[in-house]
């Protein structure tokens, strides 16, 4: 067992380990955090996103161990108040969800392109967002919904918020 | 999926990284970004009984401009190459194909050291490192070694590194007078999928656009990353005009003979050596043209 520590939405928290325990595991069943979603477990389809200090990874690969002492933001961590972020306020609006099992992984993975480029192309926010499959293949309304917030310029990063409180 | 269980152990520095790693040298293995190491032991491909995790070293991150070289620390992420866009100037191959690597969650984990050290001719660094001459700079507990690129690789996944040596930096030789040009071609059925065919093309051109120097990669073909020898005489010492472009294809495959080629469900051997030609002249007129025109805008100003 190894002992860990991470900031995770803002939070700390401490746990024993064990090496192979991957990130989303830790995540959802020790934490019970459980917005990001396993879908491949392969690294192909972003189900699992989640912010790791600032920017996108797929939390199945990565061990737990290796996110000591980082910092962690999942879906969970995204609202504010009760409060939808618009990147959610805008999946809503425009529709970019069916099941909703790839949304909250898409929904990090467009956090990680708007904080570093807050105004993308259409071919860019496809780019932005070909590590996250959605079986429902919903591809235009996501891209609707993150377009609608690029263009309104409503988008906050989350990530400053994490770090205030 | 979990992999086996294994001992993890963090490196606190190089020195300890191969301290680590000669201890534990019958079965071990050094974590970076983990883009494949990951998958492949939680598929149990591989189920080294330790882990060395080197993710932490700030002495192989970063990218400094160095007398007559680029040297790029081995953990550099591919995120990290992409947002350096002053390489643009001397180095645009190494945008171009680190804009290529699978998409941005794996861009951000996964580092360049990592990619050329796995040894799989299907991603994109090696035949980019192969057009651009690089030369790798390992450690181990007999001390530093330099590799040229083109004996680094002698198999897939198997490169000239010992089970307790690391890959350090990648040195990359600097352009000649004129700012090079270039560019990085692939095939792949879509975004993230193992390439069916990669070029990699650095041309530098003098003042009446003939080629001076030209380094060309092939990957997702041969069982390694191949230089494209015939290419390279091809074009050295000519303006590369269409005549020129549809001699590459055939240049290209007899660039390849002798080597083993990747033979599977993606692609067999066949096809992959027929679209590798098309894939070439596709590349080197980009490299080309991108040449010329930055020559053009030198003499202009
Ligand atoms: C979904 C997906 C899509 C991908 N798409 C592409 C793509 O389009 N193009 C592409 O090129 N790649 C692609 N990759 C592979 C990716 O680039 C990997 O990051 C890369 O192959 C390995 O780098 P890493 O830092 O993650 O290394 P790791 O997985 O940590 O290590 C890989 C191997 O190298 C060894 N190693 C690592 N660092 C060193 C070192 N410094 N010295 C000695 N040995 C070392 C490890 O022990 C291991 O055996 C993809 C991966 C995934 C998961
Ligand atoms: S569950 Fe992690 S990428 Fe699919
Ligand atoms: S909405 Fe169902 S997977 Fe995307």
């Amino acid at each position: 067992m190894s002992r860990i520590q991470a900031i995770v939405n803002g939070r700390k928290v401490e746990a024993d380990v064990e090496p192979r325990k991957l990130l989303i595991d830790f995540i959802r069943e020790d934490l019970g955090l459980t917005g990001p979603h396993i879908g491949c477990d392969t690294s192909n389809c972003g189900a699992c996103t989640v912010l790791y200090n600032g920017r996108a990874i797929k939390s199945c690969t990565m061990f737990a161990v290796q996110a000591d002492g980082a910092e962690i933001l999942t879906i969970e961590g995204v609202s504010t108040d009760g409060k939808l972020h618009p990147l959610q306020q805008a999946f809503h609006e425009n529709h970019a969800l069916q099941c909703g099992y790839c949304t909250p992984g898409m929904i990090m993975s467009s956090i990680d392109l708007l904080t570093r480029n807050p105004n993308p192309t259409e071919e860019e926010i496809r780019l932005g967002i070909s590590g996250n499959l959605c079986r429902c293949t919903g591809y235009h309304n996501i891209v609707k919904a993150i377009s609608s917030v690029a263009k309104s310029h409503i988008f906050v990063s989350p990530l400053k918020k994490a770090k205030e409180e | 999926m979990y992999p086996r269980a294994f001992r993890y152990e963090r490196a606190k520095s190089l020195d300890h990284a191969i301290e680590l790693l000669a201890k534990y040298k019958e079965d071990v293995r050094p974590l970076a970004g983990g883009m494949s190491l990951i998958p492949l032991a939680k598929l149990r491909l591989v189920s080294p009984q330790c882990i060395v995790d080197i993710g932490r070293l700030e002495e192989l991150k970063g990218i400094k401009e160095q007398k007559d070289f680029l040297e790029i620390g081995a953990l550099t992420t591919n995120t990290e190459i992409l947002e350096s866009s002053w390489l643009g100037e001397k180095f645009h191959l190494l945008l171009d194909t680190a804009k290529e690597i699978g998409d941005v969650q794996v861009r951000n984990r996964g580092t360049i050291g990592g990619n050329l050290a796995q040894a799989d001719s299907s991603t994109d660094w090696p035949a980019t490192m192969v057009a651009l001459r690089a030369k790798l700079v390992s450690k181990g507990p007999r001390g530093e070694k330099v590799h040229e690129i083109d004996s680094f690789y002698s198999d897939q996944y198997t490169t000239a590194l010992e089970a307790d040596e690391l890959l350090t930096h990648i040195r990359i030789p600097k352009p000649g007078s004129y700012s090079a040009g270039a560019s990085h071609v692939k095939l792949e059925r879509r975004k993230g999928d193992y390439a069916i065919g990669i070029v990699s093309a650095q041309l530098e051109v003098d003042g009446d656009g003939k080629v001076t120097s030209a380094g060309i990669g092939i990957g997702a073909v041969g069982i390694t990353a191949v230089r494209g020898t015939k290419v390279e005489e091809l074009l050295n010492g000519k303006k590369v005009d269409d005549a020129v472009l549809a001699s590459v294809p055939g240049a290209a495959r007899a660039s390849l003979e002798g080597s083993d080629i990747l033979s599977d469900i993606k692609a067999p051997a066949v096809y992959r050596l027929d679209v590798i030609g098309t894939l070439a002249s596709r590349c080197v007129g980009e490299a080309y043209h991108m040449a010329v025109s930055r020559k053009s805008a030198r003499s202009e100003r």
